[in-house]
């Protein structure tokens, strides 16, 4: 992707943060530090693309309080968390609310850099579907509102007489709208037009509907 | 035994303290008790030169009920003179020291004053020769069997008519029984503070195990990023980085080690001379362990120029723990950037300091705040109830005083206060 991922840290006790990042660094990741959540939440860019490394018990807003409200702002930054307490109970809604992993004090250093790969590999990937999604969005947009019609009635594998009959036009003009709506889409078959349609949601899959 | 001579021979020497008045007719036996062998006309020179016999009568009655007193109370009744030569000694002396009346006169006050007090001894009776009111005091004395007991001892000066001391009268009274009550007390306090300790200690367990685990932590993967910066041959000095905030957390964790320690320790109460925010410096480790362990920050505000207290280091900084615990755990519904519980020391009234513990949570309700200083008295589910009721008498053994408050805007603040002593007047 465009920019270099920054791992953020997130911890309140200064000399875990400061050695979580020399840890980072020695393997030359990015790292950004903040001593509370609050802290971080008031200068986040959720464009700049990376993971969050996460202490549960903080004073003030709490490491699960901060999952909640990045949900909240739907932002989706994978966060592994890391604890000295380890409950279950709070693990379990660390994970339900998305959390990647859930990691332990004290822990071997090579579990969190493996937790942190994790996490930056699932935001990487997560902002390309983001992006093609966009991508997707963009060719939809540039449709005319019958090219619209025509797309959702096509892939929803309706014939052109069929279109034409429910539109009240004739199958000829049809015929153009469909062969723009490939060619704005970029699609080459039916096939591919019918998954673009399920990327942005204009269909849904065939097998849901029997 | 010059001095009792002197006594017995100077005409005019009727003491004036009224026990020692009389003289040493047939009709006062009782005189001989505190052998205040006082001429015969000793009275007569008292009485006003046209005294009716009536007056010679009443007179004498008086006289006869105070050395009935004298000869009956239970207390010693000693008259000794400032060279220590005993000179007098009742049947409460006899009693008490176990020397007859007629061993005990001639015999000097040292030999039932223990070799170690001597000195003291010789000193306070030259300042009451010197006519210095010395009051009560409590000291210790030695037995004919050999024990030695504490006594309350109060000593009059005995002058003669002239107004020149003369004599030393003391009445002492065995408190060896109260000692020994009063001692059996402290133990027990002491062992019932100790035992809060570690009761507190158990319930602070996971917090604490967070607390070293923290630094354990970062020693870890501090080393662990060392050994790589080794790999990666980076500069020295970020390898020195690394070193020195190793160390930095050994340090930490030893602190929290040596906290722990102290609380659990069983030792005798000892006093001694404190700055009240080196006190509190003390537990600030455990005190954040708390606090973290419920999400909840500790400020300490500590003030400039407070004076220095008396008091039990360990025992203060157990009443200072039991309030920041209660004050975390009044705290679970309060809105987490509230969540700050404020410990802070303060000079007070000029010549005290008050270590205040200040909450932001629900605040007191008047039930609570009416008994909550009572033992067994807990609002906690499965609180014991004697946290406070510990704390309070912490505070009270140490002279001061221990109060709740409501604040104005929400929670309460739980304070004590010490007398401060100018480093010069300890006592």
């Amino acid at each position: 992707m465009n920019a270099q991922p920054t791992v953020f840290i997130v911890d309140d006790d200064d000399s875990v943060r400061r050695a979580l990042q020399r840890l980072a660094r020695s393997v030359g990741l990015n790292v950004e530090t903040f001593g509370g959540a609050q802290e971080f939440i008031n200068s986040y860019d959720s464009s700049r693309p990376g993971c969050l490394v996460l202490d549960v018990r903080m004073p003030g807003l709490s490491g699960l309080d901060l999952q909640e409200e990045l949900k909240l702002r739907g932002f989706t930054i994978p966060i592994v968390f890391i604890t000295g307490h380890g409950d279950v109970p709070m693990s379990v809604r660390a994970m339900k609310g998305g959390a990647v992993d859930f990691i332990s004090k004290p822990f071997n250093d090579q579990t969190l850099l493996d937790a942190i790969q994790h996490a930056q590999a699932k935001d990487q990937e997560s902002r390309k579907e983001q992006a093609a999604l966009g991508d997707i969005l963009g060719r939809v947009d540039r449709l005319t509102p019958r090219e619209r019609e025509v797309f959702a009635l096509v892939v929803c594998g309706k014939l052109n007489k069929q279109i034409a009959h429910q539109l009240g036009t004739s199958e000829k003009t049809v015929k153009v709208h469909r062969a723009r709506v490939m060619q704005k889409m970029k699609a080459e078959s039916l096939a591919d037009l019918v998954l673009l349609a399920q990327a942005v949601g204009l269909c849904k899959p065939k097998v849901q509907s029997e | 035994m010059k001095n009792r001579r002197r006594v017995r021979k100077t005409p005019s020497a009727g003491p004036t303290i009224e026990s020692n008045r009389g003289d040493r007719g047939p009709t006062h036996p009782a005189l001989r008790e505190v052998q205040m062998e006082l001429p015969a006309d000793a009275l007569a020179d008292r009485l006003p030169e046209q005294a009716t016999p009536h007056d010679r009568e009443r007179a004498e009655v008086e006289l006869r009920r105070l050395t009935a007193i004298v000869r009956n109370v239970t207390d010693a009744v000693i008259i000794q003179t400032f060279d220590g030569g005993i000179l007098a000694w009742n049947r409460g002396a006899e009693l008490m020291y176990g020397y007859a009346e007629e061993e005990a006169v001639g015999m000097n006050i040292r030999d039932i004053i223990p070799p170690r007090v001597h000195q003291k001894a010789a000193a306070l009776s030259d300042r009451i020769a010197s006519g210095e009111a010395v009051g009560s005091f409590e000291t210790r004395r030695l037995t004919k069997d050999g024990r030695t007991i504490n006594v309350w001892v109060t000593a009059t000066t005995l002058t003669d008519a002239s107004g020149r001391p003369e004599a030393i009268a003391t009445t002492e009274r065995d408190i060896t029984q109260l000692k020994e009550a009063e001692e059996t007390i402290r133990v027990q306090q002491s062992e019932i503070a100790h035992f809060g300790r570690v009761h507190a200690m158990g319930e602070f367990a996971a917090a604490l195990a967070h607390e070293l685990n923290q630094p354990l932590c970062a020693i870890g993967v501090n080393a662990r990023a060392a050994q790589r910066m080794i790999d990666a041959e980076e500069p020295l000095d970020e390898l020195q980085d690394a070193l020195g905030d190793i160390l930095q957390d050994v340090e930490r964790a030893g602190r929290v080690v040596q906290g722990i320690r102290d609380q659990l320790q069983k030792c005798e109460p000892e006093f001694s001379t404190l700055n009240i925010n080196a006190v509190v410096g003390g537990i600030a480790p455990i005190a954040e362990a708390l606090g973290r362990n419920d999400n909840t920050g500790i400020r300490f505000i500590l003030g400039d120029g407070l004076g220095p207290v008396q008091g039990d280091r360990i025992q203060l900084q157990q009443v200072l723990l039991n309030l920041i615990r209660n004050g975390v755990e009044a705290m679970p519904d309060t809105e987490p950037d509230l969540r700050i519980l404020i410990v802070e020391t303060t000079k007070s009234n000029g010549d005290e300091v008050q270590v205040c513990v200040r909450d932001h949570g629900q605040g007191l309700r008047d039930s609570v705040a009416e008994r909550m200083f009572e033992p067994f008295f807990s609002t906690k589910q499965d609180g014991m109830g004697m946290g406070l009721a510990i704390c309070s008498s912490i505070i009270q053994a140490h002279g001061g005083r221990l109060w709740a408050t409501q604040n104005a805007d929400a929670g309460c603040t739980v304070q004590f206060s010490l007398p401060c002593y100018p480093e010069a007047n300890v006592p």
